[in-house]
């Protein structure tokens, strides 16, 4: 199973994203969260979050990018699901814990209102907090995907594409690891 | 043997009782069932349809009621909106009509004079039927809909100089005389009336009076406007139709509606049976060669114009026939307009009889026609599907039962977000104050399956019961439940018990009424007490996911009925629920702490 996070505050009106998404959101194994949808509250439900998580291969957080930043429902989430004692660091009795070790940790996103480019460098560097937290928990670090502004249809289906190029590399890196591991 | 009018009541209501659900039953349509009930009472059938003019004014008492509740869905505005439909379409079709006819007939060999009163005879529709065939269809809110409706409302309007030319030319007794100041005194009257007086008459008796005395002060209305109209000469039918109208952006509407549905459909019931009693099968029996060659030319023709007037008024392929049929028979206006010109020697006895026969023959076909056309309408319907899901749909897609405290404040978050709810209520206090704040509330009990449904419930896609009530409440639901099951349901609990009520029923959305607001107001205890504002949030959420996982459990074990395990598995809930907040609260603050702890370490470190 590949779980793919989606947090978006007004995802009914970013209709080129859902179009995006419904052609993406049927890849086999696939189990799509949208996390504005299950939590409007904030109040997440940690233990529901954490069997899924547990139970997936992957691991794929989609997300529009706001000042560099992830959607606050998303920290939210990444502070109270991946929390020290679980999915990193020690537990009560003093032993490692790395629940989610080896799982493949994916980011998909794009930047809104922004009026040019991004540095590429600078791109990089704004997931610099998100991969020391996968490299922290044990997960494979995937490169993630910055996708193109979606400015019509056209771009959305050539996005789906990429996203669904980038799932494709997700399995098969996955399939990867088995001989590496025995 | 004489019979009152009690005795004929009850023949009509058993003939009415017997034929109309066999006629329904062998996919006739209701029409056609009264039509044959009124043969069968009729001189042919049974014969014990005479004399009965009694009968026949609560028969057009039903015509009545039907136009004042069509005004009741029409508000000025929209009325104002449709004045195109009304007087140019509706003159089109009849200037159209009543030259065919006219035309038609002189070839006949008829007089020119007589040719012109037969075409603007003709020309005339039968509201009832056209109506109701509509309502059975849901056409009313369509483009043909309104057509067909402006088409009739201009010849309600147009009937009334007509009645008065016939009795100019053709002068005989006994009939009713236009007097042109009187009626437009009356038509004043009532509009004035209905403006300013009603209003406060109906807000009164629904305040200090009981249900029935409602249903009295409504019918009580409709009948005054009849009678003083009639005494004027101008159709009741109009007369009914304006005073609708003037109610109908009044709050009581959805009520008065409700109220008058069961009469509206027992008398205009009676008025086909009448129509059906008319017709005269020895006449038919004899000449049935002419007639029907008569007939057929007469629908024929008529079909032919109303097709080619439909052309006109570009409405769309498949509607053409539809409007077509819908207009295409003779009114019941031509009955009256028969028998004057009979009465003034305009028409011989034998002629005004097979006109009447023709007439009530071109009546009896419409529901056959129009059943034809839902025929060829379901073949094309593969095709044309999508075009009908979003013809109507103007009602609002909330309604709201119940607007106190409760109901107030939903309904002030969607107002304030652009959707304008319906509101129902019984509180006439209420209404009026809310009316203030620019709310459309109406007043009705919303349990009744008819308030609903005048309500719009049929195209509402939610609605919210508010009321405070837990008897009312179930009432409500259970009636929605059963008559509008495309609805969304919400309720209001009273407790958790009405909850796991309201579950059973199939409520969707239930919130216990004080349940928020406590939660809410413990969480400000827990910070005034010292806690942080967030930290007293999560507590208070983390309170609620625990008491609906609760209450879930509870209701399974509730369902299975052992008390015993159902009091000790609440205990064993509890303590472990109450252990679990505990774990848990201390979890995420500590884990900040933690870093403050080692942080302050550090730092006493490097002192």
């Amino acid at each position: 199973m590949i779980s793919l996070l989606y947090a978006h505050p007004y995802a009914h009106h970013a209709r080129l994203e859902q179009m995006m998404l419904n052609a993406v959101q049927h890849w086999p194994g696939l189990e799509l969260r949208e996390l504005y949808q299950l939590y409007p509250d904030f109040y997440i439900n940690v233990a529901l979050e954490r069997k899924m998580l547990q139970s997936s291969a992957a691991i794929v957080l989609h997300y529009p990018m706001q000042c560099g930043l992830p959607p606050a429902l998303l920290v939210q989430y990444l502070h109270k699901v991946f929390q020290y004692g679980w999915a990193y660091g020690t537990n009560d009795a003093g032993d490692a814990v790395m629940s989610l070790q080896g799982k493949s940790f994916w980011l998909v996103t794009h930047a809104v209102a922004s009026h040019h480019e991004l540095d590429p460098c600078y791109q990089q560097s704004m997931f610099t907090p998100l991969r020391q937290l996968a490299l922290s928990c044990g997960m494979r670090w995937q490169q993630p995907l910055m996708l193109p502004e979606l400015t019509d249809a056209t771009v959305a289906t050539q996005a789906a594409e990429l996203f669904r190029h980038g799932l494709e590399q997700l399995t098969l890196t996955k399939d990867d690891r088995d001989p590496h591991a025995s | 043997m004489h019979l009152n009018v009690l005795t004929y009541l009850m023949i009509y209501l058993a003939a009415m009782v017997l034929v109309v659900p066999l006629a329904k039953r062998f996919g006739l349509g209701v029409v056609l069932g009264y039509l044959l009930a009124g043969i069968a009472l009729g001189p042919s059938g049974l014969a014990v349809a005479s004399n009965t003019d009694d009968i026949k004014l609560l028969a057009e008492l039903g015509v009545v009621l039907m136009l004042f509740s069509i005004g009741l869905e029409l508000d000025a505005k929209k009325l104002w909106a449709m004045r195109h439909r009304v007087f140019l379409f509706g003159t089109l079709q009849f200037v159209v009509c009543a030259l065919g006819i006219a035309i038609a007939t002189s070839f006949l060999g008829l007089s020119y004079a007589l040719s012109v009163f037969i075409g603007l005879a003709l020309a005339l529709s039968s509201t009832a039927v056209a109506v109701q065939l509509m309502k059975d269809r849901n056409l009313m809110g369509t483009h043909t809909g309104q057509s067909v409706f402006g088409a009739l409302l201009l010849q309600d309007m147009v009937a009334i100089p007509l009645l008065i030319g016939v009795s100019l030319i053709a002068p005989s007794e006994g009939t009713a005389e236009f007097k042109a100041l009187p009626a437009l005194a009356a038509v004043v009257a009532v509009i004035l009336t209905g403006r300013y007086l009603i209003g406060y008459l109906l807000h009164w008796v629904a305040h200090y009076g009981s249900r029935e005395l409602f249903v009295g002060l409504a019918l009580l209305l409709v009948i005054g406007v009849m009678e003083l109209m009639t005494a004027v000469g101008v159709s009741a039918g109009l007369g009914a139709f304006i005073a609708g109208v003037l109610l109908a952006s009044s709050e009581f509407r959805h009520q008065l509606e409700a109220d008058l549905e069961p009469f509206k459909g027992l008398f205009l019931g009676l008025f086909f049976i009448t129509i059906g009693a008319s017709i005269n099968m020895q006449l038919l029996s004899s000449e049935w060669q002419l007639i029907s060659l008569l007939l057929m030319l007469f629908v024929g023709l008529k079909l032919l114009l109303l097709y080619g007037v439909a052309t006109l008024l570009k409405i769309a392929g498949p509607e053409r026939f539809s409007y077509a049929v819908l207009l295409g028979q003779g009114s019941e206006f031509a009955f009256v307009l028969a028998a004057l010109a009979t009465a003034g020697a305009l028409l011989t006895g034998t002629e005004g009889a097979t006109l009447n026969l023709v007439i009530a023959l071109s009546i009896a076909v419409s529901p056959l026609l129009m059943k034809l056309q839902d025929v060829w309408a379901a073949r094309r319907q593969n095709q044309v599907q999508q075009q009908d899901s979003n013809v109507e749909s103007s009602e609002s897609p909330v309604i709201i039962a119940g607007f106190g405290r409760y109901g107030q404040i939903l309904g002030r978050l969607l107002l304030s977000n652009g959707i304008v709810p319906t509101v129902l209520d019984h509180d006439s206090d209420t209404i009026q104050t809310m009316t203030k704040f620019g709310f459309k509330v109406y007043y009705g009990d919303a349990s009744r399956m008819d308030v609903l449904e005048a309500a719009g419930a049929a195209g509402a896609k939610v609605l919210v019961v508010a009321v405070d009530d837990v008897q009312a409440i179930n009432a409500i639901v259970t009636s929605a439940k059963q008559h509008f099951p495309h609805l969304t349901l919400m309720a209001r609990a009273k407790d958790v018990a009405h909850m796991y009520q309201l579950r059973q029923m199939g409520v969707q959305h239930i919130e216990r009424e004080l349940f928020e607001a406590s939660l809410r107001q413990g969480r400000e205890v827990l910070s005034v007490l010292g806690m942080g504002q967030y930290e007293a949030k999560e507590l208070a959420d983390r309170f609620r996911a625990a008491n609906y996982q609760l209450l879930d459990k509870m209701q399974l074990v509730r369902e299975q009925q052992d008390e015993k395990s159902y009091i000790q598995l609440l205990k064993q809930s509890r303590e472990e629920l109450q252990r679990q907040l505990e774990r848990e609260s201390r979890d995420a603050p500590q884990l900040y702490q933690g870093l403050s702890a080692s942080m302050g370490s550090t730092e006493k470190t490097k002192e």
